[in-house]
């Protein structure tokens, strides 16, 4: 049992985390084409706000979720700002070079968490409502895991509901779908592009403050974990938010069953599925039937 | 993406009467400078010179992907540490040097034959991302697996005598790396101006319309793909020589943003644009690394504004003024 059900636990919360990251970039990339590689950059940014406003103590539950909530508020305010100032300014541009500027933007965001909070690594405690372990089935499964599996499905519903069942949804799905007719059937597009923006870095802010106390807190958060979420978005699909949760959820419980075994095939593994389902299925699993060639 | 004027194709006139004696003006130049720093550089300024090197060779086999054919690759390290690897793996074996560097080579080049085999039939965003996810499954293998040093890499790689020649010395290093890189990018500007070149900037520029032609794009891109990723091993290996180790690090996915940056900051459009790129890239970012611990930052604005305002890079901003001026003359007389 213990094998079967540890890893199953960890699998769906690493898969949920990923999953509240990707769909982030999803969503921005649904709807303004941009493959966003600053989403790591946002991801650390929420991290670090998060042990930055939890004053890197051991907080209750409550002011803990206070404190990761406000940073990814903060995040998706930092995110619409460089929106009007950066990213209006690439849409219109060929992938590759709006893909370079959005690099661009990440390495402004990492050097600017060197500069605001040093080389020094920080540590953020788990909140202390969290930081036992829950019985399950007779194992001892971490209760942080739990939180974060209560998240990430609280996140897709809202997601879900919000974009299926109202007018902001419908309006944000007609934009995606095609922009000048929407443009002039009265739609503001410009103010979707920027909410969605906002939304979408909301994301990564809130799955870095969740993750704070997950991982070690240094500006190279910024290059590593968006990597597992580019393979979400890729595999999944770009663009599909449904995509992204069946992604998340193959790749999560696959890295924490290998995890078990042997640590280098797992990050290994993430990879070769990526290409894998990429040569087979260019657009992902879920994504649009067909990609605009080069 | 915009055209600029300096890279039509080259007829034999144009040749003859203008490039040539450019050139050959370039070279001597270049073999000056070579001697210079050798006979008047500190220790530190020769370390520092190296550097530029390699990453002039790096950053320009780079372009021929990014800029002639038009294929953004983020795992262009994956052939640079490739290069590394293979040397350092090879250390043991004394062999001679020049015969290493053929091994780097062909080892970036037929790492290069495999993925790109894979990757080259999908899209532009596919493509940048596919060549990411395998750069990083072999950063991960060499960072797990500790028959290659795990995290650490390999340490402690020197340069092996070249004949009489003890490389081990940063002068000889110097002169040996120019020598070698010089060698590359003969022969990357020989490929760059070629028919075969001039297809690829075609295929650039419009590759449903060169498919039509009857130009078989598949296999130009991946022709290309070939050469940069053996000339990206050329470059690892001068790397492990001169850093002595060959370490993860070299196979990261933002080692593969570097040469692109330095190729957008000189100028994609230009063939040395990636050279002047990266004298001032490695300039930069050595001087800022003393300045602050936040570098980086400085970095990612340059690079914005270098990718919002100043598409065509450095060279292509000197080449707007100087046409600036020549017209301005004009006018006068």
């Amino acid at each position: 049992m213990n094998a079967v059900i540890l890893p199953l636990v960890n699998g769906v919360a690493f898969a949920m985390l990923m999953f509240i990251v990707a769909s982030g970039l999803t969503l921005i990339f649904g709807v303004m084409r941009v493959v966003n590689f600053a989403h790591g950059g946002f991801f650390a940014l929420g991290a670090f706000l998060a042990f930055t406003l939890a004053a890197g103590r051991r907080l209750p539950f409550l002011e803990f979720a206070l404190a990761a909530l406000a940073a990814a508020i903060v995040c998706a305010f930092l995110g619409m700002i460089a929106e009007v100032l950066v990213f209006r300014r690439i849409y219109h541009m060929a992938h590759s070079r709006a893909l370079l500027a959005t690099y661009a933007v990440l390495l402004i965001l990492q050097g600017s968490l060197v500069l605001f909070w040093g080389n020094n690594p920080r540590s953020q405690p788990l909140p202390s409502d969290f930081q036992h372990a829950v019985v399950i089935l007779g194992v001892p499964a971490a209760s942080y895991n739990l939180l974060l599996i209560g998240v990430g499905v609280v996140v897709g519903l809202y997601l879900w509901l919000q974009l299926t069942h109202t007018s902001v949804g419908r309006m944000v799905r007609a934009v995606a779908a095609d922009r000048m007719m929407s443009a002039s059937l009265g739609i503001n597009v410009g103010l979707v592009f920027t909410g969605m923006f906002g939304v979408g870095v909301f994301l990564a802010g809130l799955g870095g403050a969740l993750a704070s106390p997950l991982f070690q807190l240094d500006s190279s958060l910024a290059s590593t974990l968006v990597l597992e979420s580019f393979a979400v978005v890729l595999v999944g699909g770009l663009g599909s938010v449904t995509g992204a949760l069946i992604a998340a959820l193959i790749l999560g419980l696959l890295n924490s069953f290998l995890v078990a075994y042997d640590p280098a095939l797992a990050d290994f593994s993430l990879y070769l599925v990526m290409a894998g389902v990429l040569l087979v299925r260019p657009t992902g699993l879920l994504g649009p039937r067909v990609l605009e060639s080069r | 993406m915009a055209t600029p004027s300096a890279v039509r194709a080259l007829s034999v006139t144009t040749w003859r009467t203008s490039v040539r004696p450019w050139l050959a003006l370039l070279l001597m130049g270049v073999a000056a400078f070579v001697l210079g720093v050798f006979f008047f550089a500190t220790i530190s300024q020769l370390y520092f010179w190296t550097t530029v090197a390699e990453t002039v060779l790096f950053a320009t086999a780079v372009n021929l992907l990014f800029g002639q054919t038009g294929m953004l690759s983020f795992g262009q390290a994956a052939y640079f540490g490739i290069g590394a690897y293979a040397v350092g793996l090879l250390v043991p074996r004394d062999l001679n040097p020049l015969l290493m560097l053929a091994i780097s080579t062909l080892a970036g080049g037929l790492a290069a034959v495999v993925v790109g085999l894979i990757t080259l039939r999908t899209t532009e965003l596919v493509f940048a991302m596919l060549t990411l996810g395998f750069g990083m499954a072999l950063y991960s293998i060499t960072f797990h697996v500790q028959a290659v040093g795990g995290e650490n890499g390999i340490v402690g790689i020197i340069a092996p005598h070249l004949f009489w020649i003890d490389l081990g010395d940063s002068h000889a290093l110097w002169v040996f790396t120019t020598v070698v890189a010089g060698a590359g990018m003969a022969f990357l500007w020989v490929v760059a101006h070629s028919p075969f070149g001039r297809t690829l900037k075609m295929i650039r520029d419009d590759a449903a319309r060169a498919e039509n032609l009857g130009i078989p794009v598949f296999r130009y891109r991946l022709a290309a793909f070939t050469m940069s990723g053996a000339v990206c091993g050329l470059a690892g290996c001068l790397y492990a020589w001169a850093q002595n180790v060959a370490s993860p690090d070299a196979l990261f996915w933002t080692t593969s943003g570097t040469p692109v940056i330095v190729s957008l900051l000189g100028g994609t459009g230009f063939f040395f644009g990636p050279a002047v790129g990266a004298i001032v890239y490695v300039y930069a970012t050595n001087t800022l690394s003393q300045m602050t611990p936040a570098w980086i930052f400085y970095v990612g604005v340059g690079f914005l504004v270098v990718v919002l305002l100043a598409p065509d890079g450095i060279v292509g901003g000197l080449q707007r003024l100087w046409h600036l001026r020549r017209r301005r003359r004009r006018i006068q007389t």
